[in-house]
């Protein structure tokens, strides 16, 4: 691998998502600081991917032009994130002054510095060890026959012959086509698709997973620092202590972060809660309800579990809510999450009749 | 079939040990922190209590189970059963746990007991859970960026050097994981001779002679040259069935190609 790679990397798997998380987070009005902005970017992100992926898929189109789609889709969006970092950026200046935070203390440097330790360490470890799963032999062998046939779903993952309609497993995972993700970020890097899947992405996953714990922890603890870098901390070190049980959804991304379920488990549930008690905070606002929606897409773009799982949740929330705040018109707009499930569930079951 | 509300439960605890891994101690201390924060926190409370009962309704739920249990007609909750588990992922531990252990630190504001604080918490996860990486049966040290098995990258090297749109007949590990090295690759069968998408009766026939005892090579190495199979591999022990593999694979046109981690690597010769 290159610095071309490296660079390749960089831009694709950090930078555009970061700038595509400044347009995300000023449209839903959540804190545009770094760690919220990257996992709103990776969430758009994919969210963008589901919503071309699927019909492009059923459609037969291929996959340079979902690329291109795609590529515009993200220009655009990064565009727009650019230009709103530069006026909050002003923005941020002109007020400059009027809040300064607390002071450092010897705890939030302690908690700081342990928390960059364990990171190094989960990093290391994710990068100088493997674990060879046999699902890869599905998924990421997927990725590969999309990118290199250009083809999407149209290939037996076990024999590499071309198929001319989606067939059995196929016919799910056109539905939520991770996949696809893997494939187009191993174009656009030149990079093989394994190495993507087993060595690239796992790392910057691990980074998303720490700003899905990051979110969590500021909206229980708000700006205090310790208070932050302890959980997240402490969040990670039950990620890397999870090693009774190959079940428990923080062992299940440790061990496969690079397949759809694993990031379901690992970093969309949390955002998933992140979303849906944001509208308890902001129920008149449909801005709320959109970045719950977004949310539901990116579940359902990363494999079956993220479709029942997402239903699950939004349904629990919309009827807890709908009864909490007595209104009907607040669990409707929350079971939109679950009508955005039905429709792929309906075009599936209407495909396998 | 449905199950009794009685089975449904067993089943139901059933996996929740598995879940657990035996020893509940992170599951437990989460279900303990969970509690803890909706008892102590007003805001967790008031956004999450009625959520959290509907949940449980909606998972912890025997009837629930009992209906969709092996209900293969339902598109997605198929064999719900035996994926039961996953809806164990609703419970985010990591998250419970940590912030918890946070605000229970947060009574402090010494900098000095804080720290003390983080370090107890820290020393609990450890004693409660175990170190993931140090499951030698599933982390391995990587030896290419690639990370599949390294027999595999050999084997793939060689074949694609030899040909480099092969059609191959390999053994349970390299069929599994040689496609992800190349697409160029392609194969009679894939994961564990079954993971195919469109199945192929034939192929799973070879497949299940080539595990068979006494093996015979001949109907094998007969449909691998009917099916024009460039490249086969297999790994034999013990000498005698070596030689005999290779007589006969050498009447059907196949040569020996290179031997990699006990592995016999044959190539058609034209």
């Amino acid at each position: 691998m290159s610095a071309v790679n490296g660079f390749l990397w960089t831009l694709m798997l950090l930078f555009v998502p970061m700038c595509a998380g400044f347009a995300i987070c000023h449209w839903f009005r959540l804190p545009m600081n770094p760690p919220i902005c990257f996992l709103g970017g990776y969430l758009g992100q994919w969210s963008l991917f589901q919503l071309f992926s699927v019909p492009m898929s059923l459609f037969k189109v291929g996959f340079v032009p979902l690329i291109w789609v795609v590529t515009l889709a993200l220009v655009l969006l990064d565009t727009c994130g650019i230009a709103l970092f530069m006026r909050e950026r002003k923005l941020r200046s002109a007020r400059r002054g009027a809040h300064r935070r607390p002071g450092w203390n010897a705890a939030d440097v302690f908690a700081l510095v342990i928390l960059i330790a364990g990171y190094l360490c989960l990093a290391y470890a994710c990068g100088r060890l493997q674990h060879v799963d046999g699902d890869d032999s599905r998924f990421v062998v997927e990725a590969v026959d999309i990118e290199r046939t250009n083809r999407l779903f149209l290939t037996d993952y076990g024999t590499g012959q071309a198929l001319t309609d989606f067939a059995g497993p196929l016919r799910h995972d056109l539905f939520s086509p991770w996949t696809v993700y893997l494939a187009y970020i191993a174009r656009m890097t030149a990079t093989p698709v394994a190495i993507v899947a087993h060595s690239v992405l796992p790392q910057v996953l691990l980074l998303c997973l720490m700003c899905a714990y990051w979110a969590v922890a500021e909206r229980f603890f708000g700006n205090s620092r310790f208070e932050k870098y302890a959980m997240v901390f402490l969040t990670l070190l039950v990620c890397a202590y999870s090693g009774r049980s190959t079940m428990t959804a923080e062992g299940y991304f440790m061990r496969r972060s690079w397949q759809g379920k694993a990031v379901v488990a690992g970093i969309v549930i949390p955002s998933m809660y992140l979303a849906l008690t944001n509208v308890s905070d902001h129920i008149k606002e449909w801005r709320a309800y959109l970045l719950v929606y977004m949310v539901m897409l990116a579940m359902c773009f990363m494999s079956a579990m993220g479709i029942i799982l997402g239903t699950i949740l939004c349904g629990a929330f919309g009827l807890a809510y709908g009864i909490r705040y007595r209104s009907l018109p607040v669990a409707l707009k929350i079971w939109g999450g679950v009508a955005i499930c039905l429709v792929y569930v309906g075009i599936m079951m209407l495909r396998m009749v | 079939m449905l199950l009794s509300i009685r089975e449904s439960c067993r089943e139901m605890w059933n996996w929740t040990v598995q879940y657990a891994g035996g020893f509940p101690g992170l599951l437990l201390l989460s279900i303990a922190a969970g509690g803890y924060l909706l008892a102590a926190c007003k805001s967790f409370r008031r956004k999450l209590l009625a959520p959290v009962i509907a949940l449980i309704l909606i998972v912890v739920n025997p009837m629930l189970y009992s209906l969709l249990y092996g209900n293969n007609n339902l598109p997605f909750v198929s064999s719900y059963g035996l994926r039961y588990w996953r809806f164990f992922w609703l419970l985010p531990q990591g998250i419970l746990i940590g912030a918890t252990a946070v605000h229970l630190m947060r009574r402090f504001s010494h900098p000095l007991i804080r720290c003390l604080g983080l370090v107890l918490a820290s020393t609990i996860i450890v004693l409660a859970g175990q170190n993931i990486f140090l499951d030698k049966g599933q982390f391995k040290p990587a030896v290419s960026p690639y990370k599949i098995n390294r027999t595999t990258e050999l084997v793939c090297e060689k074949v694609l050097a030899d040909n480099p749109e092969p059609l191959c007949m390999f053994d349970n590990v390299i069929s599994t994981q040689a496609r992800q090295y190349s697409g160029s690759i392609r194969q009679l069968w894939g994961r564990n001779g079954t993971w195919n998408v469109i199945s192929d009766p034939e192929a799973w026939e070879a497949y299940v002679r080539l595990y068979a005892r006494p093996r015979e090579w001949e109907p094998i190495f007969a449909f691998a040259e009917q099916r024009g199979v460039t490249h086969i591999s297999y790994v034999i022990r013990q000498k005698d069935d070596q030689e005999q593999m290779l007589a006969i694979a050498g009447q059907h046109g196949y040569e020996e190609l290179d031997r990699i981690d006990k592995r016999i690597i044959l190539h058609r010769v034209a």
